[in-house]
């Protein structure tokens, strides 16, 4: 196929899902879990136009100065946010339009990576499948964005390292560029590094075994491996104080299992993002069993290098069986790159090879089909979560930004404010990072704060008339006077 | 050719964000293919790196390497400065390069 026409079609699927990913954007943040301090990392660099070592108070103050005060990653997805930030001088839609891009960068790997092994008709299935990876998309909503693009490194990885290994003309200049991207990845989130290491470690012993000898020269490698080992020095401080406890080992009964035990996680995780049907659709499980077929039947060099990334991506989701049960659900957003590729040769390599004599025609049949399939049944969903996502009032609303914005122009930086009112927990971890103040939810607290914040405004909006009520009680046992009273949200100063 | 994908890729960003976004999305994205996108994309095409590998790899490496660059100086300067600094190195890179016939077939 004409080069051009392939690069309008991966330009057209990536447009997609970079306009999926867009679709929850607007001028009010939104995001569960860390996604507040993301954002205040780079809200911070952004502010002060200067790099931060140091966490802002109000992060520092909710997990009590953990890590000594310092921030906990290296600062690379932050400050390359807080860029886009800086020059747009846009603060919320800046920050928010650089999560959506990275979280679409899956879409460019996957196709370099399965472009260059198996064609381009097996990359645009795998790629598409990717576009409208439901997984994905729970992750997005998790705000896991430093993982998410550390994962998405690995595609590009394991293609610089395919093509180091096995195209001798090449090998310095791929080689360089594995080493920038091994050290982005341990940059971005270091379990993205730990999986593209030893996928490649898994693929190099296996090669090394089958042609009797290491498919590197060793004294080639220094320079490479040199500028990966400087690049990782200089940021090793950070990830260092960071790291999972051992625990009690799953049960040996555990290998035999794909997925962890759910109960185990419920508190942390839907019950979807441990179920095959939701993630990837029930229908693809015939075609990824025929992908497996064909690889394991194959076994040329880029059959053996998925079996790399299955047999890696199995050791690190059962490292509960050894005892480090905390991380294991995050790595399943790496199936996409397990299973999409493998989708895509069961639909456009294995089945065509039963019919020898149309082998090209039924190539094509079998694309359209599986576009028909991934069109009806993964694109309807992924649309449907990403526009629906988080509706007012159950993210920050315009009236509490404009609280957020009053509270940091008057509340001391190490004032302490309390919070009634809220229908989230995460409304108030947005409230403390927007306004870059220490807001804690009162009711829980049994400090005397030196700000009472009494917010009605989300419960007005749901109608809750009970509620609001109760609000007024608490209003009138202050007996004082507030110092900012707008939108049915009051502030008072206590202490 | 590798130089009109690239501007071609970097149109295709700058409508999408205007369609979504509006002007914020203009600016936005505007500056993600100025810092992100074009110096490496240009650089990786002049050492012969394919048009697929030079745009999406100068992606992945940019996202990597500038910050990499700017943030300890960044403790200090301004970040906004640092990154003009960076970014009109990795554009003038090619043409040094160039000169230093760095590009040439050594047979």
């Amino acid at each position: 196929m004409d080069k051009k026409v392939e690069y309008g079609i991966l330009a057209l699927i990536w447009a997609t899902t970079f306009y999926l990913y867009l679709l929850p954007v607007s001028d009010l943040p939104f995001g569960d879990v860390d996604a507040s301090t993301h954002f205040s990392i780079a809200d911070t660099m952004f502010t002060n136009d200067q790099s931060i070592y140091w966490l802002p108070y109000q992060i520092n103050a909710t997990y009590g100065f953990a890590s000594g005060g310092k921030i906990w990653y290296p600062p690379h997805y932050h400050l390359d946010a807080s860029l886009i930030q800086l020059f747009s001088n846009e603060r919320i839609i800046g920050f928010f339009f650089f999560t959506a891009f990275t979280s679409s960068l899956i879409v460019l790997s996957m196709f370099l990576f399965a472009r260059h092994l198996y064609g381009f008709l097996t990359a645009t299935v795998a790629t598409l499948l990717a576009a409208f990876s439901a997984r994905d998309i729970l992750v997005y909503f998790f705000s896991q964005w430093p993982q998410a693009i550390s994962f998405f490194y690995v595609p590009a990885f394991l293609y610089v390292l395919y093509r180091a290994l096995h195209e001798y003309e090449n090998r310095k200049k791929y080689s360089i560029i594995a080493a920038l991207i091994l050290a982005s990845q341990f940059f971005f989130h270091p379990q993205g590094f730990i999986t593209s290491g030893l996928i490649g470690i898994i693929y190099i012993a296996i090669i090394s075994f089958k042609e009797k000898k290491l498919p590197f020269s060793l004294k080639e490698s220094v320079i490479p491996i040199s500028l990966l080992i400087i690049l990782i020095l200089l940021f090793i401080q950070f990830p260092l104080s960071a790291g999972e406890k051992k625990q009690e080992a799953a049960s040996f009964a555990r290998l035999f299992s794909w997925y962890a035990d759910y109960s185990k996680y419920s508190g942390e995780y839907p019950q979807s993002y441990f179920s095959y049907s939701y993630s990837h659709g029930i229908w693809t499980l015939p075609f990824l069993v025929l992908g497996l077929i064909y690889i394991l039947y194959r076994r040329k060099n880029q059959d053996i290098m998925m079996l790399s990334i299955l047999i890696g991506y199995y050791i690190i989701t059962h490292l509960d069986v050894i005892g480090y049960p905390g991380r294991v659900p995050r790595f399943y957003q790496l199936e996409s790159l397990v299973f999409y590729p493998l989708i895509a040769i069961g639909a456009i390599l294995t089945i065509p090879s039963f019919f020898k004599q149309y082998k090209e025609k039924t190539k094509v049949a079998s694309f359209f089909i599986i576009l028909i399939l991934i069109l009806f049944f993964n694109a309807p969903q992924a649309y449907s979560s990403l526009k629906n996502a988080q509706p007012l009032p159950y993210r920050i609303t315009h009236e509490q930004l404009e609280l957020a914005e009053w509270l940091n122009n008057n509340v001391p930086e190490k004032g302490e404010i309390g919070y009634i009112g809220t229908t989230s927990l995460s409304k108030i971890k947005w409230l403390r990072q927007l306004s870059q103040r220490f807001v804690k939810r009162q009711e829980t607290s049994d400090t005397i704060p030196n700000f009472i914040i009494i917010d009605g405004s989300d419960l007005g909006y749901l109608n809750a008339q009970n509620e609001l009520q109760q609000l007024k009680q608490i209003e009138q046992s202050f007996n004082l006077t507030p110092i900012y009273n707008k939108n049915n949200i009051k502030v008072y100063k206590i202490g | 050719m590798d130089k009109k994908i690239i501007f071609s890729v970097a149109l295709l960003v700058l409508l999408l964000s205007v369609t979504i976004l509006g002007i914020s999305g203009v600016k936005a994205s505007l500056i993600l293919v100025l810092i992100f996108f074009i110096p490496l994309a240009l650089l990786l095409s002049k050492l012969n790196f394919l048009s697929e590998e030079s745009i999406i790899l100068g992606i992945f490496v940019s996202l990597g390497v500038i910050p990499t660059v700017i943030y300890y100086p960044g403790l200090i300067f301004s970040l906004r400065v640092l990154t003009i600094i960076t970014v009109l190195i990795l554009l003038s890179a090619p043409f040094v390069l160039s000169k230093a016939n760095f590009f040439s077939d050594k047979k």
